[in-house]
């Protein structure tokens, strides 16, 4: 047996299999030798009462709580087999068009085909044959409202539906997968619970038919005769057909059990023998060379001899698990359940849901809503880059901010202390500044303290230098008054006329005095006064406190005495 | 079906919602940062600026520096100090360090005292003053200063009393003249009109250009003093006034002989014209040979004017300004 992984990441595949008595959950796996290996199986049966199709009876919601926590992972998805009788099959031949158009065409006959309005089923298409001008094309529908409770109710148990199986059609493909296409023609007949499926192949070829005929046939059969009610002649019937039950011959029970076995075998190898001749003359299939049974509801004895009499070929049970390797414990439990009764569950792992050429009927909206939740993650890695991408920069600048206030924060208080030796600094400059300026001042105010007495001293050192020399009047003269032009910023209104401003200028002292002509008594004017004269106004002149002398006058009307009269311009720098 | 779709649409538009809030959330945190960012990366900046600013600064502050222009300062002020002590006067101004009186009845009756007090200290020196001189304060003969010029007024007082002591001690002749400037009244601040009551002669009129006080260093405060004396006398207060406890500066000096002994320079000519006629060959006649060539050793009046120096009023006055800033 062959296994087709769905990628290296799911290697892992979960199967759950709702039947119309049992619920079987399944996980399988790959073993170091690439075979497929049965990792975990947990099923329940029961006995369905008065659940309509696509309800969920609280016997299903039992079994399913019970078996599926098996899964401890429940991030894996898992592939849902539904019952057979819910799924309306039907193989229609359609002309052999180009691929553009066959969708168009198969769409336009599963209208016809199907009896619902196709916005209310699950619909899919399997082209069986295409090797002539006709295309076999096998048509499988579901209503919505049928397989939708079950999805529902694995999602409240936390499970994911991949996919969607039919009973019927996943025991086919797990059929044709293991045969493939060598091998004899033959033909399997799979008796469900509430119908059973004929499935005949040649070649790569294979048709498909479901009839109601099945183990509630028995169970009904049983429940009419002996006026019970449907789970206990259901009760009755496992009892003794599959428990082995052993009952007195003439007792009624055993009578009844024994005419609802013979009445469903009857009818079923009626019906396989009309399929078979269905099969040969509308699909001119050749004769299986085989019959296989298969199904929970092959359990009595009396099916293969009666098929072997009827067709006149060799039946046997087909409970084939070859290939598979089981992983501890999981034997036990398959067996106890009955493998004949786990060919759907087998056959839907054995499908490869990537492909489009195996039926899958899970509804739309729920396909939508899986792609939706699968590009989830992609969509969520996608808003978290954009954020990031948004929220990076603000990173970067809150480390920058940061960095950069802390830096600031200690530059300032570095400068701290150096803005106070600065102002500390400024504070002596200005003192320092005022310091020269006052000592500038108090040098001037010493100056102009010493230049009188100085002036004095040195006008009676020249004196005595000259000798018989007086002072008789010094005055003070007043400056000159210069007139100019008064600016323009001191004109008002429409005043023009001139004002005098007095300039400042050197001290002007007249000085008045008497020179003694001793030599010359009697001399009005002689060389010696002369050059005395002359002697004491150039001393003057040298003097540090007298910048010019000037408007000098004599009278030398008496003989002897010369008077003399001149101006002291002093020096400005001596502050008199 | 409906119901999945629907439920799917809501998460999906409450994911995408959440997913603008987060995104919008994001940006926002990133625009905050990055406002931050800029105004650290300014703050920054200016602090690099203000650093380098202080590295260039001149001088650089740092502590040596600090305290070489500390060390600076503190030898400005030595130097100022032994300059100011060489402008004479005591290391406390006197002047400053009496209160005036604090009632304008108290000024008149320190005036009036003070007035007695010359007279007698003049009769002591045997110096002739005028009758009924007020030296220089006649004035408030019969009443104290205004009030707002009791101060200044006293003040002045002081001084001119080491001045006239000064003085006494020179032994003039006779005082002729006692002046002081008229004090500035709050309303004639500027100077333009200085208040001139009592005698025309009290008062000084002393140019602005010869004054020595400088703003924010020293005002002054002139006086003048006429005497009759002899050039020994000019001498002798000179050197008095070098002794005062006040420091004062001598701003002028005028000297006149008593009596008409200078006469007028009519008929005065150059030297050069002088001397020309002299080549000319005038000689002097006999009688101008009797002429006696003697000048008697005489009596002058001088004039002196002083400038107080006075290094406590800019002192005073900077810090009642910096009181007022400071209020």
């Amino acid at each position: 047996m062959r296994m087709f992984p769905r990628s290296k990441t799911q290697a892992r595949v979960r199967i759950v299999e709702v039947g119309a008595s049992h619920f079987a959950a399944a996980e399988f796996g790959q073993s170091k030798s690439g075979r497929l290996q049965w990792n975990l199986f947990a099923a329940e049966s029961f006995v369905p009462v008065n659940s309509s199709d696509g309800e969920v009876g609280s016997e299903l919601a039992a079994a399913v709580a019970k078996t599926v926590g098996i899964f401890s992972a429940r991030n894996v998805p898992v592939d849902l087999v539904i019952p057979g009788h819910l799924v309306l099959t039907k193989l229609v031949k359609i002309p052999s068009v180009a691929s553009a158009q066959r969708e168009r065409i198969i769409r336009f006959e599963a209208q016809q085909s199907i009896p619902f309005d196709l916005s209310e089923v699950v619909w899919g298409h399997q082209v069986i044959d295409d090797r002539d001008s006709e295309l076999e094309v096998l048509f499988a529908a579901v209503k919505n409202e049928n397989v939708q409770p079950y999805i529902e109710l694995l999602g409240r148990h936390g499970l994911d539906t991949r996919c969607v199986r039919a009973a019927g059609l996943a025991f086919t493909n797990g059929i044709m997968l293991r045969e493939g296409g060598e091998g004899a023609p033959g033909m399997w007949v799979v008796v469900g619970a509430r119908s059973s499926h004929l499935l005949f192949r040649q070649d790569s070829r294979f048709h498909f038919r479901t009839v109601s005929i099945a183990g509630n046939t028995v169970t009904r059969a049983i429940a009419d005769r002996l006026e019970v009610t449907f789970s206990e002649a259901e009760q009755l019937k496992l009892s003794v057909l599959r428990d082995g039950l052993d009952l007195p011959e003439e007792s009624p029970v055993a009578k009844a059990v024994d005419a609802a076995v013979t009445l469903f075998t009857e009818k079923i190898t009626q019906e396989v023998s009309r399929s078979l001749v269905a099969h040969r003359r509308r699909h001119e299939g050749a004769e299986p060379t085989f019959v296989k049974l298969s199904g929970g509801g092959a359990i009595q004895t009396r099916l293969a001899p009666c098929l072997q009499e009827a067709l006149k070929l060799s039946v046997t049970t087909d409970a084939e698990l070859n290939g598979l390797s089981f992983a501890s414990g999981v034997q036990a439990k398959v067996d106890l359940f009955g493998a004949d009764r786990l060919g759907d569950l087998v056959g839907a792992v054995t499908s490869n849901p990537t492909t489009s050429s195996w039926i899958n009927l899970l509804p739309t909206a729920v396909e939508a809503t899986r792609k939706a939740r699968a590009g989830r993650p992609r969509w969520l890695a996608a808003a978290a880059l954009l954020i990031l991408a948004l929220a990076i920069p603000g990173l970067h600048y809150h480390r920058l901010a940061n960095a950069r206030t802390q830096a600031a924060a200690t530059l300032g208080q570095r400068l701290v202390p150096v803005y106070a030796l600065r102002a500390r600094n400024a504070e002596y400059v200005e003192r320092l500044n005022t310091v020269a300026a006052e000592a500038v001042i108090l040098r001037q105010l010493g100056v102009a303290q010493g230049a009188w007495p100085g002036l004095l001293f040195d006008l009676q050192r020249q004196l005595a230098a000259v000798q018989d020399v007086w002072i008789e009047r010094l005055l003070i003269l007043p400056p000159p008054q210069v007139v100019r032009p008064v600016a323009a910023s001191r004109r008002t209104g429409n005043e023009s006329e001139t004002e005098s401003e007095l300039e400042a200028a050197p001290l002007r002292l007249r000085i008045s005095g008497r020179l003694l002509d001793r030599e010359n008594p009697l001399s009005r004017v002689s060389q010696s006064s002369y050059e005395r004269v002359t002697a004491l106004l150039d001393g003057l002149v040298g003097s540090d406190y007298v910048s010019a002398v000037e408007g000098e006058r004599f009278d030398s009307s008496e003989p002897g005495l010369l008077r003399f009269d001149f101006t002291l311009v002093t020096n400005p720098a001596r502050l008199l | 079906m409906k119901l999945v779709t629907s439920k799917f649409s809501s998460n999906a538009l409450a994911a995408i919602l959440g997913l603008l809030a987060l995104a919008l959330t994001a940006g926002s945190w990133s625009w905050i940062q990055y406002g931050r960012a800029e105004k650290a990366d300014k703050l920054w900046r200016l602090r690099q600026t203000e650093w380098r600013g202080m590295q260039a600064a001149n001088p650089v502050p740092i502590e040596s520096v600090a305290n070489g222009l500390a060390q600076q300062v503190a030898e400005g002020e030595l130097d100022l100090g032994k300059l100011r002590s060489g402008l004479g006067g005591a290391a406390k101004d006197p002047i400053w360090s009496e209160a005036p009186p604090a009632q304008r009845a108290d000024a008149f009756f320190g005036l009036a005292q003070f007035v007695e007090a010359q007279r007698m200290r003049a009769q002591q020196a045997g110096v002739q003053i005028p009758d009924g001189t007020q030296f220089g304060f006649s004035e408030y003969a019969n009443s104290g200063p205004e009030t707002e010029l009791v101060g200044e007024v006293f003040r002045q007082q002081l001084v001119m009393d080491r001045l006239l002591s000064a003085l006494w001690r020179a032994r003039p002749i006779r005082l002729i003249r006692t002046q002081r400037e008229a004090p500035l009244t709050v309303a004639t601040v500027d100077g333009s009109q200085r208040r001139r009551g009592g005698a025309r002669d009290d008062y000084l009129d002393w140019p602005n250009s010869r004054r020595l006080a400088r703003a924010g260093v020293v005002d002054t405060e002139a006086f003048c003093l006429g005497f009759v004396g002899q050039t020994s006398t000019l001498r002798r207060f000179l050197r008095e006034l070098q002794h005062l406890d006040i420091p004062v500066a001598v701003r002028q000096i005028e000297v006149e002989p008593v009596g008409n002994e200078g006469r007028g320079m009519g008929g005065a000519r150059s030297l050069a014209d002088l001397f020309r006629d002299e080549d000319a060959g005038s000689l002097v006649t006999k009688d101008s040979e009797t002429v006696v060539p003697v000048i008697a050793v005489n009596d002058s009046t001088f004039l002196v004017t002083i400038e107080y120096l006075d290094f406590v009023g800019p002192k005073q006055k900077r810090v009642d300004e910096e009181g007022d800033e400071a209020r």
